[in-house]
């Protein structure tokens, strides 16, 4: 279970209190970052940017919400701007590619090179797709399925109703399945 | 409990060199502040210089006009 963090010795700009803060949700906020820009440099990137700015306007956090979900909302807003920036590269021919790591899935090493093969290409196609989607498509459907984020969580996140939540993640799927070939992905998704 | 697809059970870990980045972000906020402060400081001085220059310009402007206008000799004939 995770230490309670010292709201007010935050704000007093504490050290201690920052480094459990950092503790805490470092690895939430870089992974975060990670699946919504499928770059690990921009990730650690958007992540120092994300705890500079928690430290900057801890005074203007009220408590009106739980601090995690202040956290995850500026997580939210630091990789949008990294989005659009990376939209912008893109208009000028630069591309942010694709991680190898997100692609290379420690989690699945199958001992037979033609079905990582398989895998590898299954992956890539996916993440593609995921990259596809309209930017709050994008971030819903991350949240609720790579980032365990129920649908209350990502509403409170991104300012949104429950309603809409669930639109955006049936239409984010309605979207993967029409742009996905493979069956396998299709079932997953 | 339902298992999850490899798929989307992938997580990066922070390696050291960030960890230790984001412990620094105090003293970067910090550095921001006074980069911030000199630039505000900077802009004030060089907006009164501007002013300054510009007023002084226009007051020379203005010694200069009457100097080339009709008034320039004004009196300049009279005799007590």
């Amino acid at each position: 279970m995770a230490e309670e963090i010292d709201i007010i010795a935050l704000q007093r700009g504490d050290m201690l209190a920052f480094e459990q803060l950092v503790h805490q949700y470092e690895k939430k906020v870089l992974n975060m970052c990670w699946y919504l820009l499928h770059n690990r440099e921009e990730a650690e990137d958007a992540t120092q940017d994300v705890f500079l700015s928690i430290y900057q306007s801890m005074h203007q956090f009220k408590g009106d919400s739980q601090l995690s979900t202040w956290i995850h909302r500026i997580t939210l807003n630091k990789s949008l701007e990294y989005l659009r920036r990376a939209k912008r590269k893109k208009r000028f021919g630069i591309k942010v590619p694709i991680d190898d790591a997100l692609i290379l899935n420690k989690n699945y090493l199958s001992p037979n090179p033609e079905e990582s093969y398989m895998e590898r290409e299954r992956t890539m196609q996916f993440f593609q797709a995921v990259q596809k989607l309209s930017e709050n498509q994008r971030i819903a459907y991350t949240l609720h399925h790579l980032e365990d984020f129920s649908y209350k969580e990502i509403g409170a996140s991104m300012n949104l109703s429950l309603s809409a939540v669930e639109s955006l993640i049936f239409r984010a799927k309605q979207q993967l399945i029409l742009q996905l070939k493979d069956p396998i992905l299709k079932n997953i998704i | 409990m339902e298992m999850k697809h490899h798929l989307f059970n992938h997580r990066i870990e922070v390696n050291a060199s960030l960890h230790e980045k984001l412990l620094k972000s105090p003293i970067h906020a910090q550095k921001e502040k006074i980069r911030l402060y000199t630039l505000s400081i900077l802009s004030c001085v060089i907006l009164a210089l501007n002013v300054y220059y510009f007023m002084a310009s226009q007051e020379k402007m203005t010694e200069n006009q009457i100097l080339e206008s009709q008034y320039a000799n004004f009196g300049s004939d009279l005799s007590i």
